[in-house]
């Protein structure tokens, strides 16, 4: 009986041990995903959701957002994928999650983030790329255009380039040519 | 069809306003023919899901308040329950040799507990059930101390 009292015991405190060993090792991987500028920032809010009852109604969940030391919020979005860049859909994300957080929690947001793209490749390098957001009527005005789309009232553009549409499931609807190159590349 | 924006009842979300920085047409097309997913796509979402776990658990890990761990992860930051063992701790625990041991132990403890909490629902109810009563205790305890 004291052994097997024994032996839980002991199974208890290799539990705890190799939990905190996991927990020192998550807290590193958190450390080393933070874009350099929020060094000395704290992480107050994490995979939380956020609702916007403002001039447009939005409803955000932001993957991290960390409080600098001047009480100012700074927006961090992960991404993973094999492109190592921000893209202005990333822009658009993370502007519609200021406009929630600071409509909610009425929170002071940075007009600045950060993108993290996570590449599938090299799971464990994360890098960061700041980016300045949208204002609140330039989302307004995205939203309102979404709407106009949507109605058939506006012209919807293309994606940027002939690689987005590889792997569209909607391709075959699509009545973009192959060959066509967007003005705004 | 589904419709969404402004003046409609369904708030937009983030990621579908996101998605007019990507390709307008594809949002024209899903609106119409319903959302589609590649097999690539379904791939590349079920790696990102991973990808934010992960990211969401080393966000936890070093939250810079990680005293009412558990209860924050059951209850939520700032619910009842969580603000009663908060107060609890900083009015009686840290005012003991002991209580304080007790409290650095749960540093170390609390965010690996939270992270079992987090994939055994029923050990989940009843840590819910044991830590709401607790947090009743604690409450109680921190008023009778005042009070006395």
């Amino acid at each position: 009986m004291m052994t097997l009292l024994w032996m839980l015991l002991f199974g208890f405190v290799v539990a705890i041990l190799l939990a905190w060993l996991r927990w020192l090792r998550l807290r590193a991987g958190e450390r080393a995903s933070r874009p350099h500028e929020l060094k000395a920032a704290h992480p107050v809010y994490m995979e939380r959701q956020f609702r916007s009852r403002g001039p447009i109604s939005i409803v955000a969940r932001l993957d991290r957002a960390y409080r600098l030391q001047n009480g100012r919020i700074v927006l961090v979005e992960l991404k993973t994928r094999a492109g190592d860049r921000a893209y202005p859909s990333d822009i658009i994300q993370l502007s519609a999650q200021k406009l929630a957080l600071e409509g909610e929690a009425g929170e002071e947001v940075e007009s600045y983030a950060f993108v993290t793209v996570l590449r599938p490749d090299h799971p464990r390098r994360w890098r960061s790329h700041r980016v300045t957001l949208l204002d609140s009527s330039q989302l307004q005005a995205l939203a309102r255009r979404r709407e106009a789309v949507l109605d058939g009232r506006a012209t919807p553009t293309y994606a940027a380039s002939n690689r987005a549409c590889a792997g569209c499931a909607l391709r075959p609807r699509c009545d973009r040519p192959d060959t066509w190159v967007d003005a705004r590349r | 069809m589904r419709k969404k924006g402004l003046g409609r009842h369904a708030p937009l979300t983030a990621k579908e306003l996101a998605e007019m920085g990507f390709c307008e047409k594809r949002i024209q097309l899903a609106h119409l023919y319903g959302e589609q997913v590649a097999p690539e796509q379904q791939l590349a979402r079920e790696r990102g899901q991973a990808g934010h776990q992960r990211y969401f658990e080393e966000g936890m890990a070093s939250a810079q308040d990680r005293r009412c761990f558990v209860a924050t992860c059951l209850f939520g930051q700032s619910s009842r329950e969580a603000h009663a063992l908060r107060t609890y701790r900083d009015t009686v625990m840290l005012h003991s040799r002991w209580g304080r041991c007790a409290v650095v132990f749960y540093y170390r403890i609390g965010p690996a507990a939270c992270w079992i909490l987090d994939r055994c629902a029923p050990l989940r109810r009843l840590a819910i059930r044991t830590v709401a009563d607790l947090a009743c205790r604690c409450e109680r305890a921190v008023e009778r101390r005042r009070a006395g």
